[in-house]
Parts: C-alpha cells; structure tokens; sequence
C-alpha cells in the first residue's frame, strides 16, 4: 500500500492540473489514459502508453498476491501488453516488405509472452475471479496471435466448460466449431455450431453457424438437414430482392444457394426440389435453387440435368413469374453444351412465346422482366439469324436464306430502333445482297450506312456504293439512271469522308467516270476533287483525266484547260500526250468562242490567238489564229488583225487559209489607213490567188488602192495588167481603160490619153450590145466626146489667114474629124454627150460660117472684086449658119421630150442669135394680177 | 408711164367690185368668207393697191412687203400670193416664186395668173410638158387670157415646133388683143405661110 501511495503521489506529480478536492488515490488513476476525461476542465497531461506500462510493471514487481488490486494491475498490464502487440502488428502491417524484416520480431514475441504470462499468472493466482472468462478468451486469442493453436483452443475450451454464460461464450463455441470443421470433425463442428445457433448472444455468429452447421451435416451427407440449415441461414438474412443487392450480398447470395443447389443435386436433383418445396411454397426463392441446381449440373455437364431441372420447375410452377426466364436458362444451357439443333428450336419457341408482340405478356404485364426477356430474345434472334446467315453463305440454298430472312424481319419487326447499333442493316442487307436481291439489299445497306449524308458504317456504305454499280450495271433495269444518281451520290458521301481509304481512289474515279457518262458533268468533277493530293500518281492521272473531260463537256474551258495542261506535261500521258495538247488546244479555242459570244471581242480574239502561242502544233491553233483574225477584221481591230496576220503567216505558211489571210491582211492594212500596203497585198493576191475572180478583184482593188494614193506608176501598171487579163465583164474591162486615160491624162501624157480613148470606143464597137451597160456607153460616149473635143479645139486653133487655100483645107478637116467624132459620140444613146456633140457640131457649123466671113481678104483684090468675093464668101458661109441652125434646133427639139440641159439651153441661146425672128421671142408675163382672189 | 399709172388706178378702183365684173366660173372661189361673201376692209383695199403700184413700177422690195403685209391680213386670199410670186420671178428668185405661186394655187386653184406664170417658169427651166400643162390649165380657165394663149402659141412654136397648134394659140391671142401686136401678127403670118406651103 505504501508503495501504491508512492506511485501515486509520483503519478499525481505529472500532473500539472490543482484540482481544489484531491481525490482518494486508486489503481485507476494509474491509466488516466483509460478515462474518459474529454469532459475535465482542468489540463492533465496524457500519460504514454509506457508510462503507463511501466507504471503497472512497477506495481506488481512489489505488489502481493494478497493486494486486492494485483489482479486488477495483472489484468490491466496484459491487457495494455496486447494492445502493444496488436500496435506492433498494425505497425509492422504497414511496412514494406523489406523494412518488416529489420523489425524487431522479438519485442513483439516478448510482448505476447509476456501477456501471456501475466494472464496466466493471473489465472492461476486467481482461479476463481469472476472475470476469467474473460481472461480465458484473451488468452486464446494471445496464443492464436503466438500461433499456439492448441492452447488456443485448450483456453476456449476452458472458457466453454466453465463459463455457459459468458458473453464469449457464443465466440468460443464457434471458434471450436470452426476449429472441428478444419479438422474435419463434423460431428464436433455441427455440436459447437449448434452450441452458438442455441446460444444467447450469438447475434454476431448466428447466420454463420448456420451455414456452416449445413456444410458440417452436408459433409455427413445429410443433405436435407444441411438444405434446411441453409435456407434457414437464408431466411435469416433477409436478403434484399436480387436485383438490389450489392456486390458482397450477392457473393453471399450465391454462396448460400450454392450450397444449397449442391445439396439437392446430391438429394437426386428436379424432383427432390419439388419434393422439398412443396412444403414451403412461400419460399421465395424457389425458382432461384432451381436455377442454381440447373447450373451446377452445367458445370458438371450434365446438361440434360441441367435442362430437366429447369423444365420441372417449369412444369410444376407454371405460373411462375419466372417461367421466361427458367426458358431462357434452357436455351442458355443448349447455347452452352453445342447442341444447336436443340437451341434454334428452343429459341424459335422461346422467340414465338415471348417475342414483344406476343399475348403473353398482355397476361402477364411486369416491365422488368418484359425488359429482360426482350434483351435476351434480341441476342437470340441476332443468333439464330445469324447462325442461318452463315449457314446460307456456305450452302447458297434458299431454305437457309428463308430462315436467315425470317430471322431477319423478325428482329427488325422488333428491334428495328437498334438495328443500326446491332449491324442488323448491314448484315441483312448481305443477306440480300447475296440472294442477288440488291434493290433490297441498297436499301438496307443505306439504311445501315447514312443518316442522312452522315456515314455511320464505313463497310454498309461501300457496299451501298458496290450494289448500286451493280444495278446500274444492269442493263435490263429501266431505273438504271436512278440507280446511277443513288451511286455518285454515295461515291461523294464516301470519298468525302474517307478520302485516304484505299478504296476511295477507285470509288472516285468509277462514279465520276460513269458520272461524265451519264452527262452529270459537275458531279464528274466533284467527284474527282476528291482525290486526295496524296493519291498516288497513276489515280491523280486517271481523276484528271476525267476531269478534264468533264470541265470540258460542261464548258468549263477555262478549268478543263488548267487539267489538260497538266495532263499533257503529265509523265504518264505517253502517246496521248498530243491527244492532251489538242484537246487543250480546242478548251482555249472554246473559251475564245465563248468570249465571242459574249461579244467580248478582244477578249475571244486574245484566247483564239493563245492557242498558237501555247500549243502551236496543235490542229485548231491555225483556225485559232484565222479567228482571231476574222474576229479583229469583223471589228475593225485593224492593228490587231494585222499583228496576227503576220503570225498567222509566219506560222503556218502552207495552211489553205493562206490566200484569205492575205486578203484579210490587205482589208486590215486598207482599214488601218495603210492603203499602199494593203494594195500591195491585193497585187500579190493577185498573182498567187487560184480562184480567178478573187485574182481580178483583187488586182482591181489594188489598182484603185494605188491610184486613190495617187501612185500612178502602180495604179497604171495595175489597171494595164487587168485590161490585158480580164476582158470581161466587159463594163470593168471599159472601166479600167477609162481609169487608164484619166491616169495618163493626170501625168500629162495625152497620147497615152487618147490611145485608151480609140481602145475603149473600138471595144464597143467590136462587142455585143448585151454585154454594154449604161456605164459603157457613156464612156465611149465620152472618149468619143473627147477626141472630138480635141480635134475641135484643132479646128478652133486654125485660122483662116493665109495661105489661106490650106489652111482653109486645114480647117475643114478638122471640122469634119471633129463633125464625125462629135457625130459618134452622139450616137450612144447618152444625153448629156449627145447634146452637147450636137451643140458642139452646131458652134463649128456656126464658127465656120464665121470664119469664112471672117477669113483674111486676098491683097490684090479691087473694090469690086473684093465686094464680090465677100458675096461669094456669104455664099458660102450661109449654107454652114444653115447648118448650124438646124444642129441646134435638133438639140432645142429634144425638151418636148422632157430633155433639157445647159447644152439645150445654150442652142437656144444661139438659135436667138441665128434666128431672132423666130426664137428671140420670150414669154408675156402680167405686169400684176388684179384680183384678191 | 402715164399710161400705164392711169391703167392702173382705173383698175384699182376696179378692184372694189372686182367679184362682179370677174367671170361667172371664179365666183364660187370668191366664197372664202362666211356667208359666201368677200369682206376686205378699205384700209386692207389701199394696202393693197399701194403693192400693185409698186411691182407695176417694178419697185419689188416694196412691192414684196406690202404684199406680204396684206398676205398676213388676209392668208385666205391667192391673189396676193400670186402677186407675190409674179415679184419673186422678177426679182429672179424662181424657187421662192414657185414655191409661193403653187401656194396661192391652194388658195384657189383655179388662180389663172399663177397657172400662166408657174407656166413662164417651167418654159424657162426647158420643162414643156408642165409648162403645156399650167398654160392649158390657166386657159381652161380664163379662155380669154391673152397671154397664156401666146405663152402656149411660143411653146408650141419653140418647144414642140408643132406650127398648126402655135398659129392657133396665136390667132387666139391676136383676137383678145384685137391684133395690136405686129411683130406676133407679121411672125403669125409666116408660120400661116409655112403650113400653107406645107
């Protein structure tokens, strides 16, 4: 005691806290960690667990064994002892592997002995203590934590002899039974289990020693003690509906109904079941053993066992909600065990019982399980389908199509909302496709593939693009075009989206072939826009080779340009490189005709002169070129004309259109004001033209080209060419020399002048009157005009001086040169020539009179003789006034014939000078009028 | 000169009563007022007749203002606008002349003084088959117009030399002058000669 007071004035002094009462000191206040003093105002500094333990060690190296608290310490310290090893434990739990082996194993063997020790000292110091129950039970868990099995169980089975009402009592008794099962003692394990079952207290161990008592009757073979045992383990658990339990519950669940499937598999299996059960028809897991039975003879593989289990159930519980799914397990057992004749008539019957639309489950409405079976149906369907589908696709006989299409529709009838997700579509549409029903097998395939222009199975939409080749490919189908629209269209979808697909370069370039030749021209090109620039060079080639087509076909010059461009300079193109470059060479000949169209002139003739430039070789670029010529003459680009003139000349020297071009150019320098130039190029025309009028045109032209410019020399050797090659028509024959005496006339050369003059009235003379126009007699009329004229003026320079006998002869002869001239002239019929001939005959008739009254008068004539020579004279001169008069009045005749000119007139004049009497008389006009109205 | 001044005043004075003394065919374009009857004031009377005296005294500037003047007056009357194309021709100005005289010839188309002298016109410009026409046209109306006989006789005579006709256009004209003109008559006489001789 005095040692006690010292250890607690030690202990009390580390404490820091003046409580104002101090207590009486007891044992307790040694492990003040053992208090519940959350509550204590004051601040006591914890004591360590050491502190503690050494506190109580302390204690009981001096304590007696008569102090009433020794046994209170021992228990205390052994009890502090195992929470130490229970610390060390954890602790050493925590560690690596490798840092467990540097703890010290030793502390904690010396912790448990010692524990071990204290109880035991404790025991057999006390033997009657109340509390050894207690002491009992820790002690065997020391020694099972030692690994001291034995006196382990010599402690439990100390604690059970004595201590019937110890709360360890159930534990213990259940540790034993565990301990006998172990040992394979199932008499002494079902006595400890049925110890605990009847115990009170057994909360914990109640279930357990149920199960477990089950198994100990089990392994006697008494199975239908160990079924009631089980189930009674089940019914006190109190399972929560199947569907609701979490993972450990079930692994319980299945445990327990393991255990009892095994034990009516023993009893002899189906009929056993039913036997049992048809005492307990509350029970509500019957179906549930069943099932359990059912598997564990399909573990064994007795399948038939199997099977028959589930059938008696369904058999004996046909009202059974679970008559579905006992049918389902069946199908899943012939599915398991390969009968498979078995399983597709099973699930044919299952399919006709339990499909969605079948009346059953208008009798028996539950949402779950109609959930259930119609998940699994739908996995059997796609089975069954799908076991045909393979069947036919190695046999090709149309019964395993029948059954595979059946299976087919009836999915789809069902489940049609998941058929996508499922590759029923798709492989329906195999089905199909295979039966050569592609028209159905496209719609399938579609429906597998698109959602919309979305592509949601890769393989379904190149099927799609596949079978509907093949039924535009057919060419009995008078839908084929639609057929055709239907396949672009996926082509596009397909290459859109999957452009480094390997089979995207021939899906491109088939559609956009058939595409261009269906004249879909802009879904050609679409189509082969496609080709992925990585493509490798031979499809690059192929899709250009198709585009270009296609740009060109659906006019678009401009791009089918650019392509046949890199077609042609293409390694590929090999011997249809020149193809290229002429198809090339006619896309900028198109772009030139389109611009033309369009009026853009300079514009058509710039493509239509590019050609040339780009592909010069090429058939179309010298007709390019030959309209871009005629395009700048037509509009009056002269310059422009010309520019490609030259080109065209240059370039193609041989080319038919040589001689036009020439010609153009001699329009085009004649339009540029390069008039010298352009007559030039007539002359050549001329001379190297084969058709005979364009060579006499041209000569024409030129002629009057040279002479409008005034080179004379040129016009004259011209004109003098054309008169000496061209004698008809005739008016252009007169014309000519009519234009070569004015050109003489001008260089003043009048020999030459009146030389053109006798040739032009000899032709008339010498030429049919229907060859003779207008034009042709009044130019003769007027070469014969002028030569009179110039014989006239002859007649007008001689005078009558003297020697007055020749030169009167002189005189006469011009005047009858001049008479007879001005008499031709006036024969052609022309008017205005023919007056004044006659006017003109009239003045010399008039002038010669004249003249002769006029004449110089012999020298040696006396006054009387002269008078008489003068009579004479007047005699002479009167028969030419005569004359004159009638010339004139001949002319004055013509106005009653609606012809008057100056000519006329002039003859009138002088007839009022030759004839006053008779034509000097004039009008009477009134002096006024002298009325108003 | 005296002469011809009292010729016309005593014509001018005519002129108030005009439409009774003009023959019975060209009252009806007398009608161009309504009520049928021609109403001329005395101040547009001596407008009037101051214009005839001055083309009479061949004063043509004036005489083609007045007339002019009295054309504006009185647009519904052709004998002014004959006046005025008789001034134009002697003013040798034919175009305007014609151009005036086939104006009064709308007024009244049966203006025998523009007919003879579009007739003149037509003579001079050697067009004889108007000049026959217009002549023919202005006898056929006035067979008493003296020189439009004689202008026909000259066209014939010169034109068409068709002597039977000319002689008889001539004698026509030698009667309504009562045969005062010598040199016709003695030129008459030779033509009769030559298609006695004929």
């Amino acid at each position: 005691m005095y040692r006690l007071v010292i250890i607690c004035l030690c202990l009390s002094g580390l404490l820091t806290a003046c409580n104002e009462t101090v207590k009486k000191s007891t044992l307790a206040d040694i492990d003040i960690r053992s208090k519940n003093n959350n509550t204590v105002d004051i601040y006591i500094k914890p004591q360590s667990e050491e502190q503690i333990r050494q506190a109580y060690a302390s204690y009981l190296r001096n304590a007696s064994k008569n102090d009433s608290s020794r046994m209170t310490a021992i228990t205390r310290l052994a009890e502090l002892e195992l929470e130490m090893t229970e610390k060390l434990m954890k602790e050493q739990e925590n560690l690596t592997t490798g840092d467990k082996q540097n703890i010290d194993d030793s502390l904690y063997d010396a912790r448990l002995n010692k524990t071990v020790e204290l109880l035991e000292t404790s025991l057999k110091d006390y033997p009657q203590a109340k509390t050894n129950d207690r002491l009992l039970y820790q002690l065997a868990k020391v020694y099972a934590q030692k690994g001291d099995h034995e006196k382990s169980i010599g402690a439990l089975q100390k604690l059970v002899q004595k201590y019937h009402k110890s709360p360890y009592y159930a534990e213990a008794q259940f540790r034993l039974a565990e301990n006998y099962f172990s040992r394979g003692d199932y008499i002494g394990a079902e006595d400890a289990y049925s110890e605990v079952i009847s115990s009170l207290g057994n909360a914990i161990f109640y279930e357990k020693s149920l199960f477990k008592r089950g198994w100990s009757r089990f392994k006697q073979q008494l199975y239908t003690e160990a079924v009631d045992d089980f189930l009674q383990a089940v019914s006190s658990h109190e399972f929560t509906d199947i569907a609701k339990m979490d993972r450990s519950e079930k692994e319980q669940f299945d445990e327990y109904f393991r255990a009892i499937g095994l034990a009516f598999s023993y009893l002899g299996g189906a009929e056993q079941l039913y036997a049992y059960f048809s005492n307990d028809s509350e029970f509500k897991y019957v179906y549930y053993t069943y099932s359990t039975v059912s598997n564990i003879y399909l573990k064994q593989e007795r399948y038939s066992d199997a099977v028959d289990t589930l059938e008696q159930f369904i058999k004996h519980y046909p009202a059974s909600k679970n008559i579905p799914y006992a049918q389902l397990d069946i199908i899943s057992i012939w599915k398991d065990s390969g009968f498979k004749n078995k399983i597709y008539q099973a699930i044919e019957n299952f399919y006709v019982s339990y499909h969605p639309g079948s009346p059953y489950w208008l009798k028996h409405k539950n949402a779950d399980i109609e959930k259930d079976i119609e998940k699994a149906l739908k996995e059997y369907v796609l089975l069954v389908a799908s076991y045909y589908h393979n069947k036919y696709q190695k046999s090709n006989k149309s019964t395993d199509f029948a059954n595979a299409e059946r299976w087919y529709k009836r999915y789809l009838q069902h489940y049609q909302s998941q058929a996508r997700q499922d590759n029923v579509f798709f492989l329906y549409a195999e089905l199909l496709s295979q039966h050569h029903q592609l028209v159905s097998a496209v719609k399938y395939y579609a429906l597998a593939a698109y959602d919309n222009d979305i592509i949601l199975n890769k393989e379904a939409a190149y099927a799609s693009i596949t079978t509907t080749d093949r039924l535009y490919a057919d060419k009995t189908r008078s839908d084929r075009a639609d057929w055709l629209d239907r396949h672009i269209r996926y082509a596009l979808l397909f290459s859109q989206l999957y452009p480094l697909d390997p089979r995207s370069p021939n899906i491109i370039l088939h559609a956009a072939e058939l595409a261009y030749g269906s004249g879909q021209y802009k879904k050609s090109i679409e189509l082969t826009n496609l080709v992925a620039d990585t493509s490798a060079p031979e499809i690059m080639y192929q899709a250009n080779a198709i585009k270009a087509q296609a740009y060109f076909s659906a006019r678009q010059y401009a791009d089918a340009e650019a392509i046949y461009l890199a077609l042609a300079e293409d390694k590929q193109a090999g011997s249809k490189r020149a193809e290229y470059r002429d198809r090339l060479a006619l896309s900028i000949y198109k772009q030139g005709e389109t611009e033309k169209q369009n009026n853009n002139i300079a514009a058509a003739s710039q493509q239509f002169n590019r050609i040339s430039d780009l592909v010069p070789e090429s058939a179309i670029a010298a007709t390019g070129l030959y309209d871009a010529i005629a395009l700048c003459i037509n509009n009056k680009l002269w310059q422009q004309s010309i520019q490609y003139i030259g080109k065209f000349q240059s370039l193609y020297p041989r080319d038919k259109r040589s001689g036009d071009v020439s010609k153009k150019l001699s329009v085009a320098y004649l339009n540029s004001g390069q008039d010298i130039k352009a007559a030039r190029e007539f002359e050549k025309i001329s001379s190297q033209e084969k058709n005979s009028e364009v060579k006499m045109a041209a000569l024409w032209q030129a002629a009057e080209l040279y002479e409008q410019k005034k080179d004379y020399a040129s016009a004259i050797r011209s004109y003098s060419r054309y008169t000496s090659e061209y004698r008809k028509p005739f008016a252009q024959y007169v014309e000519a020399m009519h234009r070569l005496g004015l050109l003489y006339a001008a260089r003043g050369n009048n020999a030459e002048v009146n030389r053109w003059r006798q040739r032009i009235i000899k032709a008339d003379k010498t030429t049919s009157k229907k060859y003779k126009t207008d034009r042709t007699r009044y130019l003769a009329s007027v070469a014969s005009l002028e030569l009179a004229r110039s014989r006239h003026a002859e007649f007008n320079r001689v005078r009558l001086v003297k020697p007055l006998k020749a030169n009167l002869h002189k005189k006469k002869l011009a005047m009858q040169a001049a008479v007879k001239l001005y008499g031709q002239a006036s024969v052609y019929g022309i008017m205005e020539t023919a007056t004044e001939a006659t006017y003109a005959i009239g003045s010399i008739y008039g002038d010669f009179s004249r003249a002769l009254l006029d004449s110089e008068r012999p020298g040696n004539l006396g006054e009387e003789e002269l008078a008489q020579y003068e009579i004479l004279l007047e005699d002479q001169a009167f028969p030419f006034e005569e004359k004159a008069i009638e010339f004139y009045e001949t002319n004055l005749a013509r106005v009653k014939d609606g012809i008057y000119n100056d000519w006329i007139r002039k003859s009138h004049e002088r007839l009022k000078v030759l004839f006053p009497v008779r034509y000097k008389r004039e009008p009477k006009t009134d002096a006024f009028v002298n009325v108003f109205h | 000169m005296y002469f011809t001044k009292s010729f016309i005043l005593c014509s001018a004075l005519l002129l108030s009563a005009c439409s009774s003394t003009i023959k019975q065919q060209e009252r009806p374009q007398q009608s161009v007022t309504a009520g049928g009857k021609l109403t001329v004031t005395s101040a547009e009377k001596h407008l009037y007749r101051q214009a005839i005296t001055a083309l009479n005294a061949d004063e043509l500037d004036t005489a083609e203002s007045l007339l002019k003047e009295f054309s504006q007056q009185k647009p519904e009357l052709a004998g002014p606008l004959a006046n005025l194309g008789l001034v134009y021709y002697k003013q040798g100005k034919k175009d305007l002349a014609t151009e005036t005289l086939l104006h009064a010839l709308e007024k009244n188309s049966k203006q025998a003084h523009a007919l003879n002298l579009l007739g003149e016109i037509a003579y001079e410009n050697g067009d004889a088959a108007k000049a026959e026409d217009y002549y023919k046209k202005a006898i056929a109306i006035r067979d008493d117009y003296a020189n439009a006989h004689y202008n026909l006789a000259l066209l014939y005579d010169i034109y068409f030399q068709d002597i039977a006709r000319a002689v008889a256009h001539y004698r026509r004209y030698m009667e309504l002058t009562k045969y005062t003109d010598k040199d016709t008559a003695n030129w008459l006489e030779q033509l009769e000669n030559s298609l006695k001789s004929g």
